[in-house]
């Protein structure tokens, strides 16, 4: 097998080294230069031709190792040499991105290209340790490289689409904890325990986990339509709101968890607590940014109301929790 | 299970998770829509000693992982799809097999009212044994039937369901009276997190032909990109010949210039009558191929014909 000291175990380690040399690197990549003369319009195209490519080479790899004839030496050098180059251009156009555009858009390209290149790993590693003889299990590697090369193609293309992809996905995920807290209390109303004490707490919370909902989804929708993303102080007001955003799904899911029975009162209430100070950051926040538009009465006037939902809300849990009768009321959420 | 036993359960079931997600490298995300617990339970022991199902609490499993995520980030990716009514199959072993064996645990189910149907539901023409009393059933979904012999009989196929619809209270009870079980539920892989990564269950049914697909839609990629930049590649270079010699039959055409493969074309310019001929002989042989297999076809007629001539004979 050797040519010229070379074996195709060899080649492949080089690769992998040269592979996770680039994966460290551009895990390093902060973004803080910007490029002369950046634009994200070409940033996307050499992206999506780079990883196109990427793709290709690493299709190609595979084919080649798939069935005897294999490569010899030299063919081999050749193809991992335009593998390696495809990785590294990749990883050069991808870190060209500056910090600047965006910190959401700046960690999903950062996140997504990571992926290709962890998806890419397992692929050489197959090919140094059973060559054409791990042809089977290379199918499954290289459909997981090219279902990350093609994340890339959907990827949202400024910050504010970023932002809006992350709101959404927050949101959808605040919806199942409601539902499931809803489905918890029908089940023990159908057992018979609706009285109990568990049961009004339970009644309490959904309270404040519909007003969550209520400001994740009027939050996400505001953005939708009033967010910008075309000066830096816009785009810093992006971040900053997509950062309180994310908490809220996880003080949720910490205050349903302790909704469950058998309720620990000392817990519900303090991650009720904890939940309503994430809402009102939230809708202060997005009271005070370039989204609640000229004068801002409208987004105000919303604002208000679910900043009264949230308190009115944590208060009553807070009332069950410490034994006080609380009269049955609709909890108020956003018309 | 009484209080101090729940509020011990409740802690356990983070380690229990914490722990599956440390000892197993892969998972999948199973939906467990119309899954019922004696199914569930067959598939556990069906899976047993090759994987382990864990369910429960959507917002539990999440903080469980949340808390996980200093020690091993990737499981981040999971957040997003641990939505709707999920859980987990942990395991060590090939996802195909174990991916085959969810598939295996499959069981049918009657139509409920309100669910959605997974596929298409038809139902056969048959006589349904029902009495004329039950013709409003059919009535109400506007199926054509018939009396015969005393019960009611469906006269033609009846697409009563299309993959995606809700079943109504109507399609529900028809197809419970008529014993069509038209479903089959089981988990359902949604996504499949393998070693920090995670990828959509399709990809697990890749086939070395869709290798060979990918890698000639990136040749032919090549070669456009190639063919207009007028670079040179081995992937461009069949089709440059090809166009350069059509270039030169063009050339040929248009002038007296005489070469040994411009002959035919420059032939059929002077005159294309010729070729009508030529092509008419080409055609007449397999013209008639179908004429003869019709004669046959006439024949054989003919001869049923006469056999069915033979059944007057039974009343002779």
């Amino acid at each position: 097998m050797a040519d010229g000291g070379q074996t195709l175990p060899g080649i492949f380690q080089a690769l992998l080294d040269h592979l996770q040399f680039i994966y460290e690197k551009f895990k390093e990549n902060k973004g803080e230069t910007v490029p002369q003369g950046f634009t994200l319009e070409e940033f996307w195209t050499k992206l999506n031709d780079g990883v196109k490519l990427l793709s290709h080479e690493t299709t190609k790899t595979s084919l080649a190792f798939s069935k005897p004839p294999l490569p010899n030496i030299m063919e081999t050098q050749s193809i991992i040499t335009a593998l390696d180059a495809a990785c590294m251009n990749v990883a050069t156009v991808a870190a060209s991105l500056p910090a600047e555009r965006g910190a959401v858009l700046f960690s999903e390209v950062q996140n997504s290209i990571l992926a290709i290149f962890k998806a890419l790993v397992p692929v050489i590693i197959s090919l140094r340790d059973k060559c054409d003889k791990g042809a089977d299990e290379r199918l499954i590697m290289t459909g997981v490289l090219w279902e990350a090369c093609e994340q890339i193609a959907s990827l949202p293309k400024n910050n504010l689409q970023a932002v809006n992809k992350q709101m959404q996905k927050d949101e959808l995920v605040v919806m199942d904890a409601l539902l499931e807290v809803e489905e918890c209390l029908q089940e023990l109303r159908r057992a018979g325990h609706g009285e109990c004490q568990d049961a009004s707490i339970l009644d309490a919370g959904i309270g404040l986990v519909k007003t969550a909902r209520a400001v994740a989804r009027r939050i996400a929708f505001t953005v939708r339509f009033n967010g910008e993303c075309s000066t830096p102080e816009h785009v810093h007001q992006l971040d900053t709101m997509a950062a309180h955003m994310a908490r809220i799904s996880p003080a949720v899911d910490d205050f349903v968890t302790n909704l469950y029975p058998p309720v620990d009162k000392q817990a519900a209430s303090q991650t009720a607590s904890a939940l309503f100070h994430c809402l009102q950051s939230n809708l202060l926040l997005i009271r005070s940014s370039h989204c609640a538009g000229e004068g801002g009465e409208l987004v105000a006037q919303w604002v208000n109301f679910l900043l009264g939902a949230s308190n009115h809300n944590a208060g009553k849990v807070l009332a069950v929790a410490a034994g006080q009768v609380v009269p049955p009321s609709n909890p108020p959420t956003a018309s | 299970m009484g209080r101090e036993d729940k509020a011990t359960w409740k802690a356990n079931y983070f380690t229990k998770l914490t722990s599956l997600l440390d000892d197993y490298p892969k998972c999948f995300i199973v939906g467990a829509d119309n899954v019922g617990s004696k199914q569930m339970q067959q598939i556990r022991m069906s899976l047993r000693g090759h994987a382990h199902v864990l369910m429960g609490k959507n917002t539990m499993m999440r903080k469980a992982i949340r808390g996980h995520l200093e020690k091993n980030p990737a499981l981040e990716k999971l957040l997003p799809f641990i939505r709707g009514n999920v859980g987990f199959v942990f395991t060590r072993s090939d996802l195909v097999e174990i991916r085959d064996k969810l598939l295996e645990n499959k069981v049918r189910a009657p139509a409920r009212a309100g669910a959605i149907a997974p596929c298409p539901v038809i139902i056969p023409a048959q006589n349904t044994g029902l009495g004329p009393e039950k013709t409003s059933f059919f009535q109400a979904l506007s199926i054509p039937t018939k009396i015969s012999k005393g019960t009611i009989e469906i006269i033609n196929d009846v697409h009563i369901l299309k993959e995606g619809d809700k079943v109504g209270a109507s399609e529900a009870t028809l197809l419970n009276m008529l014993n069509i079980s038209p479903f089959s539920y089981g988990l359902i892989v949604e996504m499949v997190y393998d070693s920090g990564t995670i990828f959509e269950p399709k990809i697990l049914d890749i086939k070395p032909e869709d290798l060979r697909v990918k890698f000639m839609e990136g040749v032919r990629n090549i070669a456009s990109v190639c063919l207009s930049i007028s670079y040179p590649t081995i992937a461009s270079v069949p089709h440059s010949v090809i166009n350069g010699f059509k270039n030169l039959l063009a050339i040929a055409a248009a002038t007296d210039i005489e070469f040994k493969e411009a002959t035919t074309v420059k032939e059929y310019l002077k005159d294309p009558s010729k070729f009508v001929a030529a092509a008419a002989t080409a055609a007449a042989p397999a013209a008639a191929a179908p004429a003869a297999a019709a004669k046959k076809e006439e024949k054989k007629e003919e001869s049923e014909e006469e056999s069915d001539g033979d059944i007057g004979a039974l009343f002779g």
